[in-house]
């Protein structure tokens, strides 16, 4: 089954954002004729990602329902916006990640799902280096 | 089978910090490693339809057997379509010698009661048909990384992921955490080479 | 001829064998006979107990009856949850939840210290405890301490056990009827209470000696870019071969696979605040240092969720002649700078 050509932008082109900034963006669905999209999800989350099981969290969510005599066409630009929360902060780390990403979920019908991801970056840490943390004893630092 | 290093449109190409992290940084995050995320993939002249087959004619009881790591699950996960397509009643039981013995002998028990199939998996024989046993070997680790490295370029070579295979032999969940760390040490020495250079 | 439901499937973590439909099923079939049977179990004794007037029974029938009743709310709140995990989306469960967790009980003021920061662990354990020299003295890490009191529990239960025995032993050789098999037999199992005696004794000396070690902060939580004071007091008689104090950050991370959990550890950030060599600790004097430091400007902040965390702490480590190495650790907390 074929699924929609999803469109999930946001307006700051970078994708870098600090807490407590407003992010906004818009969603469509391309196509010359409505897709028969039973729901639309929209979460800005973060979650991790790593060498742990994944831990998510949802920070803003909206949901639009097709409903008789309100027809849901996702031709039409739909908006969102949201204040960033104080964390946590977009992190790469060497095990753990925590990454932030506006994830739209459409419900089609028989029970399939299409699902888009548009990442982004809350704060500013910056990558953890190779050299941080690296344990060497002091009486072999001391005895060159 | 070749090997990107630095593919031109890979995040590795652009300085790490500008890099927002996502399950993409790395090829071998556990998202992408956990069962039911990669395929099982068979080896030469064995194939999902097969193994369906070879229980068939078990008649539906049967084991596989394999060490730590090995894509036990994942292969069940890549094969419950063809089971429930059988519409037969079967039973499948993941980890069965965790089980105690009495609930293994009343599990098969009540499997015959029911004329219901029986399906395990178990690091050595439980007493079932052997269907498939499971060894891992460095070509198959190399598919499978070649498989995980199609969504996100790595910096590792074939002879890295050689030497981590031989390092944990058929455990492969432990060569992947390995290669985990080795992507990510040599994403981060490239980012310290750029640094300094600048 | 559909497949039959496996209700003994070992479900392993999050991931299963079956279809979604068929574990649903299960669990609505077993919330149904736990409901039904909680149910029918209160019927009867309603009917034939609390609701007798020929007879009154006392108290005991409204104790039993919560059983039943235990049943029936199980039985309820599982088909609830079922149902509604059945048309949700992972996405939606967790928004409903986060907005749970965000309402305001009515009447219970909102606390000052703990601004609005998810993932970010509470200070409250740190804050509660003013230090001496600076603002706040740091709790050891709960782990240390859980050690000599485990050995304690595991010497004294041994033992007791094993002295039952041993005077029962004892008892038959005064008799003068020797019970020699449960003599022999005894023998490995006192050696092993012998040891447990041996090295609690050890571990309780090492404790004396070594003595407390005492970290103080000048300010809590922490920020990054920020320049705090930390004062340190080591007490005991000790030789010390060398002895540091450590800013460190690790990233742990816990990976479930069925009943084998793996949990790894990884050290981002170490930064050395106190490096002493080749000193003695007297017993009444004690040693005191105090420094500054600074937070790492661009540091990540603590992050604790289910199975990720990123961990701050003031690690004091050392090797003392004789004692070997020791490391005592204070866990602290980096709190994001307001945006």
């Amino acid at each position: 089954m074929s699924t929609p050509s999803v469109r999930l932008t946001l307006d700051e082109a970078s994708g870098h954002y600090q807490p407590g900034q407003r992010l906004t963006g818009r969603f469509m669905v391309d196509g010359s004729k409505p897709w028969a999209v039973r729901a639309s999800e929209l979460s800005v989350m973060w979650y991790t990602a790593g060498q742990g099981e994944e831990d998510f969290s949802v920070h803003y969510f909206d949901r639009l329902v097709d409903e008789p005599g309100l027809p849901l066409d996702l031709r039409v630009p739909r908006r969102f916006a949201t204040v960033l929360p104080q964390s946590p902060w977009s992190y790469d780390g060497r095990i753990v990640k925590v990454c932030w990403c506006v994830r739209l979920r459409l419900t089609l019908p028989q029970g399939n799902d299409s699902l888009t991801e548009v990442p982004f970056r809350l704060g500013s840490v910056p990558a953890v280096e190779e050299s941080q943390g690296r344990e060497e004893s002091p009486e072999s630092e001391t005895q060159g | 089978m070749g090997w990107s290093t630095l593919n031109s449109n890979t995040n590795l190409e652009l300085n790490r910090e500008d890099v927002i992290p996502s399950r993409h940084s790395n090829p071998f995050a556990t998202c992408w490693t956990r069962p039911g995320a990669l395929p099982f993939l068979f080896a030469e002249g064995l194939t999902a339809e097969l193994l369906i087959a070879r229980l068939a004619a078990n008649r539906w009881r049967g084991q596989i057997i394999g060490p730590h790591g090995c894509g036990k699950s994942t292969l069940l996960a890549t094969i419950a379509p063809l089971l429930r397509a059988a519409k037969r009643r079967i039973d499948v039981v993941d980890g069965f010698e965790e089980l105690s013995r009495w609930r293994r002998w009343s599990k098969r028990l009540t499997c015959r009661w029911w004329n219901s199939g029986l399906l395990v998996t178990a690091h050595r024989s439980v007493g079932l048909p052997t269907l498939m046993e499971l060894s891992p070997d460095q070509e198959l680790v190399r598919r499978l990384v070649s498989q995980l490295c199609e969504r996100t370029a790595t910096g590792l070579s074939a002879a890295d992921v050689d030497a981590s295979s031989a390092r944990h032999g058929s455990n492969v969940r432990e060569t992947f955490f390995e290669l985990y760390d080795r992507h990510e040490q040599l994403a981060r020495a490239r980012v310290n080479r750029r640094r300094q250079r600048a | 001829m559909p497949l039959r439901l496996r209700l003994f499937v070992k479900k392993r973590g999050t991931r299963r064998t079956s279809a979604p439909w068929q574990g649903m099923l299960g669990e609505v079939l077993l919330d149904v006979v736990l409901l039904s049977t909680g149910a029918s179990f209160l019927y009867w004794l309603a009917s034939r107990f609390l609701l007798a007037e020929e007879v009154t029974y006392g108290w005991w029938p409204w104790l039993v009856s919560v059983i039943p009743l235990a049943l029936v709310v199980y039985g309820v709140v599982g088909l609830a949850v079922v149902l509604w995990e059945s048309v949700t989306s992972a996405e939606r469960r967790a928004a409903v939840a986060q907005r749970a967790t965000d309402w305001d009980l009515s009447g219970v003021p909102a606390r000052a210290d703990r601004p609005d920061l998810p993932t970010v662990p509470p200070i409250d354990a740190v804050i509660d405890s003013p230090g001496v020299q600076l603002a706040y003295r740091l709790p050891i890490d709960a782990a240390s301490g859980w050690v000599s009191a485990t050995m304690a529990a595991v010497c004294l239960a041994w033992n007791t056990l094993v002295t039952i025995f041993v005077i029962q032993v004892v008892d038959s050789h005064m008799i003068g009827r020797p019970n020699w098999l449960l003599t022999w037999l005894m023998l490995p199992f006192v050696m092993a209470g012998l040891w447990t005696l041996v090295a609690l004794g050890r571990q309780l000396l090492m404790t004396s000696v070594v003595g407390t070690t005492r970290l103080e902060v000048s300010q809590h939580p922490f920020y990054p870019g920020g320049r705090y004071e930390v004062f340190v007091s080591q007490t005991g008689r000790l030789q010390v071969r060398w002895l540091q104090v450590q800013l460190i950050c690790e990233e742990h991370a816990v990976y479930q696979q069925g009943t084998d959990t793996r949990r790894a550890t990884a050290r981002v950030n170490r930064e050395i605040l106190y490096s002493g060599r080749k000193f003695d600790i007297e017993h009444g004097r004690g040693f005191e240092t105090r420094c500054s430091f600074t937070v790492p400007a661009r540091a990540m902040h603590s992050f604790a969720a289910t199975h990720n965390a990123v961990q701050w702490s003031l690690v004091v480590r050392g090797r003392l002649s004789r004692w070997g190495d020791i490391e005592r650790r204070f866990p602290v907390y980096v709190y994001p700078k307001a945006g």
